[in-house]
């Protein structure tokens, strides 16, 4: 495969914080391809946060090397140009929004690139658009709610055209409508805008909707495949501190009980078909 | 002892511009013993509502009663009524001030007046009760705590209390699945064992689901349902229409009905759902 | 509650006055207040008020709004008054009672005094209700912005405002929150003396502190992954120009301080 096809390339990736001992990750290798939707699961303290941070230049590899858009971030010169390429949004949405007014911050990246004016101004208008958030420029942020802020957020990374954003736990302070918003819009951004996400979460639900799953653990990674390959393994999963889809783990009971369902079901609307089959075989 | 809400009225920011009514003629008993499950989304009332219930707010009108005492009487000691409900509020890690989780959890015992002795004994058991290591945690900084234990610390803080009833506003927030069983599963064993009252605001139908033996629902600041989980999981079509989901055995069960499959109502669990397919499974066919 | 602080209220608008550039809004509010302080005599506080007047018209807001302002600061102005009625010396003697004499001198500087205060607070309001917190912030930097050739630090210290203003909300309602936490838990934040009273606001005040700690921490990882590096090279969304509202508004000031000054040489 071609460099420019993969955005973000690890190669045996190692990260030790200052006056740690353990490694936070630990020879990580893996890839996020063009347009692709990339979900990093893990219990607290698995490392998924940590390696979050080394794809935006925040953290720099103690060992291996990680490539964002072919530049590597350990040197110094590009930090910035990684940092545009890779957006990132954090976890809470209160202590990510700079600015005292929505379109303000929407236009703080822009502003430390030195863009031109003119340039922010339109730059600020279609970012908003596209994460719904027009009507509420002129705002307060703290009159917003969790997911409006998250999709601020995600419209201040949007403004600098990036190739990767990556979202930081960003829905794990969120109600479920919050989160729905906001992995609403990424998905949208992701199919059409072909801007690929990486999403670092506990909740399986989201991981699901992704094309493609690593699941962490002890920094290094523990699983990988497409959400049906890995919550398929029910035990696995479940041993590394993570929660099966119910689904699943229904059609493993089934299984279990001697009946001829498929083992990766994931949804309510596959587990309908399954019972469908199973009914009209006999 | 019991809980018992009157036509309870509350108003925010009450005549100005922003005045909202938070809380609309709400009345409701919450019973010794009893296991409530208060679900509804962000803004229907439901933190204002709990809030309530220890006198931490007090009513635009109506009135609130715990174990007969009325919380707008300016009689009522409201010190005792906060030891007798025990309010966790979302994210209470954040409420951690003490140098050391012993003095921290010490904090309620002390300001109701015990003694020594009484207070090592509540602390003791408070931290048995969360599960966190007396002896190894005990002297320990609060603020060295992973994010799961910090939590336990701030429950076993509301616990030393020795409350009859306990609230606990979104307990699961923000944790990953394996500190969310931990949580969930002390409350479960709280209510089981000590027999305390639990009130479980929460966005996790699914958790609901697992613990719950009422649920009550709240929309734009008032109840819309109450009833066991079987009754009220049962009206999927509602909950959706107020944002509100319900467990994925529910949704199941319903898509299976609609599809033809005899299924009866009312089930919501998975260990339910399973029995009924492997029912059909059996039989091998359809009752439409 | 906290909630309730007018502060730096900003009142939204598109008033000839809103409109103008904030530079020019600081350096004329600046020189009225210059302007106020050289007023001597009472026909020059007329003015001083007719000028206000004019202006508080033009923005749109209502001047009983504006007087609303100073109220909570009637307390320092009386004292200031108060002080100054007792400790000017004076010879045309008004009025005496035991130690205390009461002078036509002492009795005018006060008033003055007094004024003055007034006018400080109404001028100053007159720019915060009609200048966001935003446009305030960049105004100041940019004033500023000759001064870092000598090192002052004006992009850091907008940025510092910018930040303190954003943040402001969020930790009321966080300082709200523990403090129910803790009243769940017995604490008790009303009784007791002023030491106990103290002593309570403990486990208020930590867990403030280590939530602002975090926040900041959180903050600064956000910025920097927003290619934040300081002020250089940084452009604005906004950019600030300078209008015919704005010499209008420069013309009509220096109007009034030159009258001002006549006044006080014609009637002083």
């Amino acid at each position: 495969m071609k460099q420019e096809e993969n955005r973000i390339v690890a190669s045996d990736l190692t990260y030790v914080y200052p006056d740690a001992h353990k490694h936070a990750v630990d020879g990580v290798s893996m890839r996020v391809r063009s347009g692709e939707f990339l979900a990093i699961l893990g219990h607290n303290g698995s490392g998924k946060s940590t390696l979050a941070k080394l794809f935006n230049a925040l953290y720099v590899p103690t060992g291996g090397t990680v490539w964002v858009c072919g530049l590597d971030t350990r040197n110094d010169d590009l930090v910035f140009d990684i940092r545009q390429h890779a957006g990132m949004v954090f976890q809470n949405p209160d202590n990510q929004i700079v600015a005292t007014v929505v379109e303000e911050d929407v236009a703080f990246g822009l502003e430390n690139n030195g863009v031109p004016p003119k340039e922010i101004r339109v730059r600020i208008d279609e970012a908003l658009r596209a994460v719904n958030m027009s009507q509420y420029a002129q705002k307060a942020p703290h009159m917003l709610s969790g997911g409006q802020k998250q999709r601020v957020a995600i419209a201040g990374v949007l403004a600098m055209k990036p190739d990767v954003i990556i979202l930081d736990e960003s829905t794990a302070m969120l109600d479920p409508s919050g989160r729905a918003e906001v992995m609403n819009t990424v998905h949208r951004l992701n199919r059409e805008e072909g801007i690929s996400v990486v999403l670092i979460t506990h909740y399986m639900s989201e991981a699901a909707t992704a094309d493609y799953v690593i699941v962490m653990d002890e920094g290094k990674v523990a699983l990988s495949g497409t959400p049906r390959e890995v919550f398929s393994q029910v035990e696995r999963v479940r041993a590394l501190g993570l929660d099966v889809p119910p689904m699943t783990e229904l059609a493993q009971m089934l299984r279990s009980g001697g009946l001829d369902v498929r083992g990766d079901v994931l949804t309510v609307d596959e587990m309908v078909e399954e019972v469908c089959r199973l009914s009209s075989s006999i | 002892m019991s809980i018992v809400i009157e036509h309870l009225n509350y108003i925010y920011m009450s005549g100005g511009p922003y005045e909202t009514h938070a809380l609309h003629d709400v009345s409701l008993t919450i019973e010794d013993g009893e296991f409530v499950g208060l679900i509804g989304h962000t803004g229907s009332g439901k933190s204002t509502l709990v809030q309530h219930l220890n006198g931490l707010i007090m009513p635009a009108s109506g009135r609130v009663l715990v174990d007969g005492m009325d919380l707008s009487d300016k009689q009522t000691d409201r010190r005792a009524i906060r030891q007798k409900v025990g309010l966790v509020f979302q994210y209470p890690e954040n409420q951690l001030f003490e140098e050391t989780v012993e003095k921290d959890i010490a904090f309620g015992p002390k300001n109701l007046g015990l003694n020594e002795a009484e207070i090592d004994r509540r602390v003791r058991d408070a931290m048995r009760r969360v599960a966190l290591d007396y002896d190894a945690l005990h002297d320990r900084s609060v603020f060295e705590l992973s994010g799961g234990q910090m939590r336990r610390v701030a429950i076993a803080g509301v616990l030393a209390m020795e409350p009859r009833v306990l609230v606990l506003d979104e307990p699961c927030a923000g944790l990953d699945p394996r500190g969310r069983e931990e949580i969930l599963g002390l409350i479960r064993d709280l209510h089981r064992e000590a027999g305390t009252t639990v009130v479980m605001v929460s966005h996790s139908m699914d958790d609901v689901a697992s613990l719950a033996e009422r649920v009550i629902v709240m929309n734009h600041g008032e109840v819309v349902m109450d009833g066991t989980p079987r009754d009220v999981f049962a009206c999927g079509e509602e909950l959706r229409g107020m944002g509100l989901d319900v467990p994925q055995a529910a949704q199941l069960a319903q898509k299976l009905r609609e599809r033809g499959f005899g299924i009866p109502q009312g089930i919501y669990r998975i260990e339910e759902i399973r029995a009924e397919i492997a029912r059909i499974a059996a039989q091998g066919g359809r009752h439409a | 509650m906290l909630k309730d602080i007018t502060l730096g209220q900003y009142f939204p608008g598109h008033s000839p006055i809103h409109r103008m550039d904030p530079r020019m809004k600081l350096i004329l509010t600046i020189a009225y207040i210059v302007g106020v302080f050289m007023v001597s005599n009472l026909p020059g506080y007329a003015l001083a008020l007719a000028f206000l007047y004019l202006v508080v018209r033009l923005s749109g807001i209502r001047f009983a709004y504006l007087l609303k302002g100073v109220k909570p600061l009637r307390f320092i102005i009386l004292f200031t008054f108060v002080l100054n009625l007792l400790f000017t010396e004076g010879e045309t003697v008004l009025f005496s009672l035991g130690f205390f004499t009461l002078t036509a001198e002492a009795l005018e500087s006060a008033t003055f005094f007094a004024l003055r205060l007034v006018f400080l607070v109404m001028g100053t309001s007159v720019l915060t209700l009609t200048t966001s917190p935003v446009q305030l912030t960049d105004g100041l930097e940019r004033l500023m912005r000759p001064l870092q050739r000598f090192h002052f630090p004006a992009h850091e210290l907008a940025m510092m405002m910018t930040i303190a203003l954003r943040f402001i909300p969020t930790l009321l309602e966080e300082t709200d929150k523990i403090q129910k936490a803790q009243m769940a838990r017995g604490a008790d934040f009303e009784s007791g003396n002023l030491l106990a009273r103290a002593k309570a606001m403990i486990p208020l005040l930590v867990p403030l502190f280590v939530s602002a700690f975090r926040r900041a921490n959180d903050l600064a990882m956000a910025m920097e992954a927003r290619c934040y590096r300081g002020g250089d090279h940084r452009t604005r969304l906004r950019e600030l120009r300078y209008t015919r509202l704005d010499a209008i508004g420069a013309l009509a000031t220096a109007a009034f301080i030159a009258v001002v000054v006549l006044e006080g040489r014609l009637l002083g």
